[in-house]
């Protein structure tokens, strides 16, 4: 970083280079993603317009990011959006090698995909809203669920307070009180034991020596996500917009 | 702008130098990061950790954010999350004036809270989503329907294509086939026109002398918008992580 340059130089000198990369296409950021930056700015389509004649706002792809298939695939959103899945592919390899139902291997396949494709923030109910579409009421269920439930030990099917939470959050650590409201009701419902064996095969120690490649889910995915004929984003599911996002996260409108 | 630094290695700088500076860690969400055309992986929190052994990531308030109440209202997150809302001012008192029932009233004023407070890509679609809990499910319809509804021209009720949208989009520029889909689809449902009326109400031409409070909109959100007791984020309603994620876009987990 140039520390001679002003914020707003860096910002300009920033905006040149996008529009470069962006053939001349204006990408205007959300503002959600703003506020994740700490940044309370509005950007003013009209007046990027007038700084940029013979740009347009985008509307289409973003050319920065991958090109995606006309009718996308669970896969190709694994592929093309998501971060490395390596935790994810490790958790449901081992869920599959201690003998679990397919259905919660799946689970454990996709119970991070909040945090490894879209937000952080609440991941376990952002995964659930977007595939309860496509897959058993119970896998949305225990996806939602396992976010409150990695916060608390249940011994008996040997599960401990992650050790890396006290790193990460502080040992005084208390989880907010929606989240133990969460956890009750969790504990006393049906599927508890569904949403507990998320927490129990999510492996933290990442294993550099264990590659578990997406292939090897194929068929599981293939039998318990209903992939829409038309392609995610373009089925009109009450989620279809979430992955048109995952698509075109600038698109203006 | 130091061009040998690639843009990811730039964000990883300032990363580092936010968490020098603040006793908290921010971790970008992946929806985040693509919307600046960043692909790479999410920077390790263990590693940041270590270059700064006090730091937490974050897991309550960001601080660089103005506080929320603890049970937030609509009206919080117009005042201390949302951007400037004078649009959505016009085009609610435009309805008032022309002697729309309350509920189209409240469709307009509400009709493009994801741009100014979430997400501008598919905004008909995410608003929409945010308070179906909380509305009729008229207004619900008539949301997400605005932003389909706005490519298309009505004779019938003096609605044109937007000038503003051949500039911002080009004179050549045609809706999605997703977006063809819906109109068809919406075109001939039997809400079609409270759809059609945000649209007729959509006030382009920001006048700067017409000034309208929110306030004014107070009694007509009180009895048209059901303010859950528990505040927006902390009902458990099917949406309630939409709105945590507008008090704390940067939460850890």
């Amino acid at each position: 970083m140039n520390d001679v340059m002003t914020s707003s130089e860096r910002a300009d000198a920033l905006e040149h280079k996008m529009m470069q990369e962006m053939n001349e296409a204006i990408a205007v950021k959300s503002r959600l993603f703003l506020l994740a930056d700490g940044d309370f700015a509005m950007p003013n389509g009209a007046k990027l317009q007038q700084a940029h004649p013979g740009a347009k706002m985008l509307m289409g792809d973003d050319p920065r990011l991958p090109a995606m298939p006309d009718k996308p695939t669970l896969i190709d959103f694994f592929k093309f959006r998501f971060a490395p899945a390596m935790h994810l592919l490790q958790s449901a390899r081992h869920a599959l090698v201690a003998g679990m139902p397919e259905k919660i291997v799946l689970a454990s396949l996709l119970h991070d995909i909040g945090v490894i494709g879209f937000i952080r923030s609440d991941h376990g109910y952002w995964g659930a809203q977007m595939v309860e579409p496509y897959v058993d009421e119970e896998v949305t269920w225990a996806i939602r669920a396992h976010q409150a439930l990695r916060f608390y030990p249940d011994e008996e099917a040997g599960y401990a307070y992650p050790d890396n939470y006290k790193a990460y959050f502080g040992e005084d650590y208390k989880p907010e009180p929606y989240i133990e409201e969460e956890y009750k009701r969790a504990r006393a419902h049906k599927w508890y034991g569904t949403a507990r064996m998320i927490t129990v095969h999510d492996i933290y120690s990442f294993d550099p020596e264990v590659h578990v490649e997406l292939e090897e889910f194929t068929d599981i995915v293939g039998r318990n996500f209903r992939q829409p004929e038309e392609g995610l984003g373009f089925d009109s599911s009450p989620s279809a917009h979430m992955w048109r996002t995952l698509r075109q996260p600038t698109k203006y409108l | 702008m130091n061009d040998v630094m690639t843009l990811s290695q730039r964000a990883d700088a300032l990363e580092e130098k936010m968490a020098r500076e603040l006793d908290y860690i921010v971790i970008k969400s992946r929806l985040y990061s693509m919307a600046e055309g960043d692909m790479g992986p999410a920077p390790n929190a263990a590693a940041l950790m270590k270059g700064n052994p006090n730091a937490r990531v974050l897991m309550g308030d960001d601080p660089r954010l103005p506080a929320m109440p603890e049970k937030p209202t609509l009206m919080d997150f117009f005042k201390h999350r949302f951007g400037p809302c004078m649009h959505l001012l016009q085009s609610a008192r435009h309805a008032v004036n022309a002697g729309l029932p309350e509920k189209m009233v409240l469709a307009c004023l509400l009709h493009d809270v994801s741009t100014i407070g979430f997400i501008r890509g598919d905004h008909g679609y995410w608003g929409a989503q945010l308070v179906e809990p909380y509305v009729d499910e008229e207004v619900t319809w008539a949301i997400r329907a605005h932003q389909v509804l706005r490519f298309y021209p009505d004779e019938s009720v003096g609605y044109e294509y937007p000038q503003s949208y051949i500039t911002s989009f080009g004179q050549e520029y045609r809706p999605d086939p997703y977006i063809e889909a819906d109109y068809k689809r919406m075109r001939n449902h039997k809400w079609y026109m409270a759809g059609r009326q945000i649209t007729v109400h959509d006030i382009y031409s920001f006048d700067p002398n017409v000034h309208p409070e929110l306030e004014e909109f107070e009694d007509v959100i009180g009895r048209n918008f059901r303010q859950p007791e528990q505040g927006l984020g902390f009902d458990n309603s099917p949406v309630a992580h939409m709105w945590r994620a507008m008090i704390r876009p940067a939460k850890y987990l």
